[in-house]
């Protein structure tokens, strides 16, 4: 049984002990994992700090599962607000998590034994790899290599637009123009290869 | 450009968010805006996205790779400048080979060469004049110190006007290019019997000299005398 099937199955149980009506099960499970897949990148980013993807697995399947319960009982009203509930809660356990990733250690051994995050998460997934692909080509893209460089530096390796802009010498006008067509030049090249948000949501055009 | 701007500051936003680097308020405030405002979370989800395939490609070791100018662009880059430096010197070559004569290099008396309110140093002078068999080329030495060259000549054509017309260019010597040094057009006979003309010391480089006197309005080229002198 695949990860998706189990989550699946563990979704529906919750429903059917709500006491949600029989004939929402079979809709909220196809809902469930439309979630599940649209927030991928989420899910993988918690992976990546807490270095356990089973952990953000389930971490994002609790959210989407109190989401629906909310929906259930009335809480959340419009389809809309359910995506934004669930990213919510999702992303206020990857804020707590990189709290905790903050804090420093008691043991100084401690830090020898903590796996290398690098290490940890060198299973790709399909989805990795797409991405991969398509940042790869967007990367080909960008001329010049400095404007490469500023994005690896930007996304990757999380430095500031201040530090940046300072390191290389931008303007902010210059800065923002690199960000911005990287994002939308990303998003055409993730829509064009079938791995774009809009993918998703033509199947849940029935809700 | 204004959308520009708004998008990118979100998207920094997102990614100080992502990394940990908002206020606690901040943080709060972003995640209270993605439940409320439809599809904020999808561009949260595209930097995430972009963010993972990055991830990958580093942990792949591809990132160097894509980081580095491809080598053809470098030596396409060091042509490309080495090509700009040769139009620049033949730019200059040519320039400098048609420019017009600098004012004030021959002059008809030493006061007319305007070389400072000091009195020049005179230096010659040099007579030049057709003699039968070869001629060696006179030398002129390089001054050190700027003077006025005195340069006397005998024509050998007489001049209906008694006027006569000085050229000098410098001979290519030196890999150079040929180029007009200075003219006068106004020579005449001194009481001395010579046509004598004065040159700006400054005017002259390491090289071979042309010199042609000619009648002024004469329009044929081999009418005149043509001398020759080299500066070591």
């Amino acid at each position: 049984m695949t990860e998706t099937e189990n989550i699946l199955t563990r979704d529906s149980r919750d429903a059917m002990d709500d006491g949600a009506p029989s004939r929402h099960i079979g809709d909220q499970a196809q809902l469930s994992r439309e979630l599940f897949a649209n927030m991928a990148g989420l899910r993988l980013k918690l992976a990546r700090v807490t270095r356990n993807p089973d952990l953000a697995a389930d971490i994002l399947q609790d959210a989407i599962v109190t989401a629906l319960q909310k929906l259930n009982a009335g809480e959340l009203s419009a389809r809309t607000a359910l995506d934004g509930f669930v990213y919510r809660v999702a992303l206020n356990h990857l804020r707590n998590h990189q709290r905790k990733d903050k804090s420093p250690l008691s043991d100084q051994n401690a830090a020898a034994e903590l796996a290398d995050p690098r290490t940890h998460c060198m299973t790709e997934s399909l989805q990795s790899a797409q991405w991969a692909r398509v940042t790869r080509e967007l990367l080909m893209e960008v001329k010049p290599v400095r404007d490469r460089e500023l994005l690896v530096r930007f996304y990757l390796h999380e430095e500031s637009k201040q530090e940046l802009c300072e390191m290389f010498g931008l303007s902010d006008l210059h800065f923002n123009r690199v960000i911005f067509r990287a994002r939308e030049r990303f998003r055409e090249l993730l829509s064009r290869r079938g791995l774009g948000r809009a993918d998703f949501l033509s199947i849940l055009a029935v809700f | 450009m204004e959308v520009e701007a708004a998008s990118a500051e979100e998207i920094d936003l997102i990614a100080r968010y992502l990394a940990g680097r908002l206020s606690e308020t901040e943080s709060t405030r972003l995640e209270a805006r993605v439940a409320a405002e439809p599809g904020l979370y999808e561009r949260v989800e595209e930097v995430l996205r972009l963010q993972e395939g990055l991830a990958v490609l580093a942990q792949r070791d591809d990132l160097d790779a894509l980081l580095r100018e491809p080598p053809w662009r470098k030596r396409l880059g060091i042509w490309a400048a080495a090509a700009a430096l040769a139009l620049a010197v033949i730019g200059l070559g040519a320039w400098w080979a048609s420019r017009e004569p600098p004012a004030g290099v021959l002059a008809l008396s030493v006061a007319d060469l305007h070389m400072g309110a000091r009195a020049p140093t005179i230096e010659g002078p040099y007579v030049f004049a057709r003699t039968r068999g070869e001629a060696s080329v006179l030398e002129i030495p390089r001054l050190n110190v700027r003077s006025a060259i005195e340069l006397k000549f005998v024509p050998s054509v007489s001049s209906a006007g008694g006027r006569y017309r000085l050229t000098v260019q410098s001979s290519g010597a030196g890999g150079g290019g040929r180029a007009l040094v200075g003219t006068l057009d106004s020579a005449a006979f001194g009481p001395d019997g010579y046509v004598t003309v004065f040159l700006d010391s400054a005017a002259l480089r390491s090289g071979r000299y042309d010199l042609a006197l000619e009648p002024s309005g004469s329009a044929r080229a081999d009418e005149g005398d043509r001398f020759e002198f080299r500066v070591p």
